[in-house]
């Protein structure tokens, strides 16, 4: 009898923003997402539960890191974030559709 | 002159607030955000936080639109004028960048992987009014969130 194993682990990585998540800080957000994607990273969550301040421009990389996760199979979950008026651009924008949203990160990864 | 011309448009007396020259910068919006903050806090008629948020979402909405379109790489500056009357707050944006051409923004597909089109969405939808206009080789935005909503 011949027994072989394989072993597959899916890479989730937790990207987690706090304070003003916008056209002057997405730089960071995007370098932060391109290391990780040119490391073959596809599954991620991004964690928004602090951040306070949340514009178009932060939706726009959001958007841009789904069709890039995508593209390698993979995908893009949200955390909610706590402030009441940035879920609410969220909902307004209908992007609670396009994104899975979850209430916590672990939540995101246990789904 | 735009205090005396919102009045008579909104036929009662409209108060300038407060004004502001910034450079035509993103490294800007989270002062300008503190700015509108500070005095609207100022006017006699007390508004809810959802109300601030709002409109200072919807300044930095138009900003960056100016910074990224208006001026592109060049350099700039913004004047921001805040008015007040008893129903609504009023926000002036003027710059001397390239003028806007509505037909340049592609009108958002909710529930799409768009990407653009979403700044001047969301404008008119925490405001009850946009308005832009060009004028002797300026852009003027004046938007106007209403009171008694929030």
């Amino acid at each position: 009898m011949n027994i072989s194993t394989e072993e597959h682990i899916i890479r989730n990585v937790v990207l987690a923003v706090d304070g003003r998540f916008d056209a002057f800080h997405i730089d960071t957000f995007q370098q932060h997402a391109k290391a990780l994607i040119d490391d073959l990273v596809v599954h991620f969550v991004v964690d928004l539960t602090h951040v306070d301040f949340l514009d178009s421009a932060a939706i726009a990389a959001l958007v841009t890191l789904l069709k890039k996760a995508r593209k390698g199979g993979g995908d893009v979950k949200l955390v909610w974030p706590v402030h009441k008026d940035a879920q609410r651009i969220i909902r307004l924008t209908k992007f609670d559709t396009v994104f899975a949203m979850f209430d916590s990160a672990e939540a995101a990864l246990e789904h | 002159m735009m205090t005396k011309l919102l009045s008579l448009l909104r036929g009662n007396k409209v108060h300038l607030l407060a004004q502001l020259t910034v450079p035509a910068r993103l490294d800007q919006l989270e002062l300008v955000g503190e700015w509108l903050a500070a005095n609207v806090s100022r006017m006699p008629y007390p508004t809810e936080p959802t109300f601030d948020h709002a409109l200072q979402l919807a300044v930095h909405e138009l900003l960056v639109n100016i910074v990224e379109h208006a001026y592109a790489d060049a350099h700039g500056t913004v004047d921001i004028e805040l008015h007040y009357d008893k129903r609504a707050v009023y926000v002036r944006l003027v710059d001397e960048g390239r003028s806007f051409d509505k037909n340049s923004v592609a009108a958002p597909q909710l529930g799409s992987l768009q990407e653009r089109g979403f700044g001047l969405f969301l404008v008119q939808e925490l405001c009850d009014d946009l308005q832009y206009g060009r004028e002797k080789a300026q852009n003027v935005w004046q938007i106007s969130k209403n009171l008694e909503q929030s």
